[in-house]
């Protein structure tokens, strides 16, 4: 059947298939896939018959850093010619192999920022170069809260090809046309779905907004909208007496971008390059005057909470948060996003 | 999808040569600069970054507004890593701009209105900019009045400008102050604001400008509430630290806005809807 029929968007892919078909696409592409090493699953660069794991519930490191890399040259200098040299943008073509729903829609999230105005070349080039090959959650964690903010853990129209699990194989939903033709290319992998499974993968999906431990209702996010009265509100002199300031919340949150740029000087040769960096630091606002805007724990944690579920929504129309819930399940002394909700509203 | 190729890479600096250097104060230098290539056009309270290479880059506010397409002047008080090295260099030395970034004194609606300018310090940096604009265009708008002051005459900027050209111009008044006369002071002493109220400027068809040392600021918006200046005639600039200039570092975020982008300009009636965190 053609693909250009609309109807041909579910295949099916057996997952002893899902080898080959990766060192297939190896040829082409520039290939992430979720890897565990030390009892850590995180999106690694696939080689060869690479192990891969895909019965994780998600990665420690947002897939983020594929994009906004923690680490990044933006040109560098010859001093001696004066003369700054571009990076190379282009990059390969990439895959990423298994990208859950939340991590999906942080990156639409993330597309605001980047595209706002002048637009940011080094991440649009890898955003426009990547293909996102999703998969859907059944089984959702402790921390996990996605159902919560707009993200169907079981299902994702935001990616290129879409992946719900059915045991022994994967439906295989086609998004976007560059997902239908990487389909269309490979047809060995790929087989024409049955209206059986397609029942059983709607089932599935539908089923996954279930078993959530944790949450809030989104009547609960619009108290944010009044940032006057949610700006003095005590909690943030609670919260600061148990923060560390350590900032884990912010490096492995799928949403935040904050940077900082710096020079690297070499004796011929220096970089310019970014980092991450992170609102929770209080150098990231301190001015070589000496004056500081937010120089206690209270702004900064305020600062997180605030840009989030205020800020950013009354600037780009969505919360900056997917639910993801890795900074409640690695902050150290559990500071936990969906209680302050919950407190802020009901306490 | 975009063509990426057409996009102009936002992070990459335009070198400009360092054509002239005036030391204004024992840690103050205003600098001259010179695009090697292309045009510059910027309108005033608009800033750049500044890169030292190899040190790093600087928000900067552009303290000039002069004819012509390729050159602005940059004010810069000897602080930290960039502007110390910057004090280092020499005229015909190369550095790197990004801009010009952030929003702009309202220069359109401000057309055919008195001007009241409020400087403290480095501060007249930024408000220079709309004076020059000012007088380049001195038809467009009624009286100007300069109220100016440093902790010390030597540590006023601007002396020639101040002293010898600006209050020989039509219809414009120019009053110096400083906090502490030395050196044979003839003129003015007591802090700005307290110049400011003595000289009971009328708020009848005029926009305040000001700018200067955070205290400075705080005192000089409360006398000129107390002279009846309307919140949307009270202009301001707001300096945060910033990195990227093009709202994507995130850190001069103040509630929905981005410094470098929403402002640095901001009215008396815009900040009051801001958290106090700036």
């Amino acid at each position: 059947m053609s693909s250009n029929n609309p109807e041909t968007k579910y295949f099916l892919l057996k997952k002893s298939k899902v080898k080959d078909l990766l060192n297939t696409l190896y040829k082409e592409f520039e290939i992430f896939v979720p890897v565990e090493e030390e009892g850590m699953v995180n999106f690694k660069r696939y080689k060869l018959n690479n192990n891969f794991n895909m019965e994780f519930t998600n990665t420690l490191l947002p897939p983020k850093g594929l994009f906004l890399p923690q680490q990044e040259t933006l040109f560098t200098i010859n001093y001696k010619k004066e003369e700054l040299i571009e990076e190379n943008l282009e990059t390969s073509r990439r895959i990423i192999f298994g990208i859950r729903p939340c991590d999906s829609r942080s990156l639409t999230i993330l597309d605001e920022v980047f595209k706002e105005k002048s637009e940011d070349v080094y991440y649009l080039q890898k955003r426009n170069n990547t293909l996102l090959i999703g998969l859907g959650c059944s089984n959702p964690q402790i921390y996990c809260f996605c159902s919560s903010l707009e993200v169907d853990p079981g299902k994702d129209s935001s990616v290129d090809i879409f992946l719900t699990d059915l045991g022994e194989k994967y439906l295989v939903t086609a998004n976007t046309k560059e997902g239908q033709q990487l389909i269309k290319d490979l047809p060995v992998y790929f087989e024409k779905a049955g209206e059986e499974e397609i029942t059983r993968a709607l089932e599935i999906q539908s089923q996954a907004r279930e078993g959530f431990s944790v949450g809030f209702a989104k009547k609960d996010t619009e108290i944010f909208r009044d940032v006057e009265i949610i700006f003095e509100h005590p909690i943030w002199e609670e919260l600061a007496e148990t923060c560390l300031g350590c900032g884990i919340c912010t490096y492995l949150c799928s949403t935040c971008h904050c940077f900082d740029i710096a020079d690297e000087l070499a004796k011929n040769e220096g970089r310019r390059f970014r980092c991450w960096d992170s609102c929770q630091f209080f150098s990231f606002t301190n001015m070589t005057s000496g004056h500081n805007p937010r120089p206690n724990r209270k702004e900064r944690i305020r600062q997180r909470f605030l840009h989030k579920l205020s800020y950013f929504v009354s600037r780009y129309g969505s919360i900056a948060c997917v639910g993801c819930g890795r900074c409640l399940r690695n902050c150290p002394v559990d500071i936990d996003i969906t209680r302050v909700i919950g407190a802020i509203n009901h306490e | 999808m975009n063509n990426l190729n057409q996009i102009q890479n936002p992070y990459l600096p335009r070198i400009a040569s360092i054509e002239k250097i005036t030391q204004e104060t024992g840690d103050i230098k205003t600098f001259r600069l010179v695009f090697l290539e292309g045009d510059f056009h910027h309108l005033p309270g608009q800033f750049v970054e500044l890169s030292v290479f190899g040190r790093g880059e600087a928000p900067i506010s552009i303290s000039s507004f002069i004819p012509g397409e390729n050159s602005l002047e940059l004010s810069v008080k000897k602080m930290g890593k960039v502007t110390s090295y910057l004090h280092s260099m020499c005229e015909g030395d190369k550095v790197g701009l990004r801009g010009p970034y952030g929003n702009t004194f309202p220069v359109e609606r401000i057309k055919g209105q008195n001007l009241l300018f409020i400087g403290g310090g480095i501060g007249l940096a930024p408000l220079r900019s709309l004076i020059h604009y000012s007088f380049l265009k001195r038809d467009d708008f009624g009286k100007i009045s300069i109220i100016y002051g440093a902790r010390t005459p030597a540590d006023l900027v601007f002396k020639e400008e101040l002293f010898n050209i600006w209050s020989n111009i039509k219809n414009t008044e120019v009053h110096i102050t400083v906090d502490v006369a030395t050196n044979g002071w003839q003129g003015k002493v007591g802090v700005v604001p307290k110049i400011l109220k003595e000289l009971n400027p009328s708020p009848d068809n005029t926009v305040a400008f000001t700018c200067g040392p955070p205290i400075m600021i705080k005192y000089s918006l409360e006398a000129l509430n107390d002279l009846n200046f309307p919140e949307e005639d009270t202009v301001t600039t707001l300096e945060m630290k910033m990195k990227c200039g093009i709202g994507k570092c995130g850190r001069c975020n103040i509630g929905n806005k981005y410094i470098c982008l929403d402002g640095p300009v901001f009215t008396l009636k815009e900040l009051k809807n801001l958290p106090k965190e700036y």
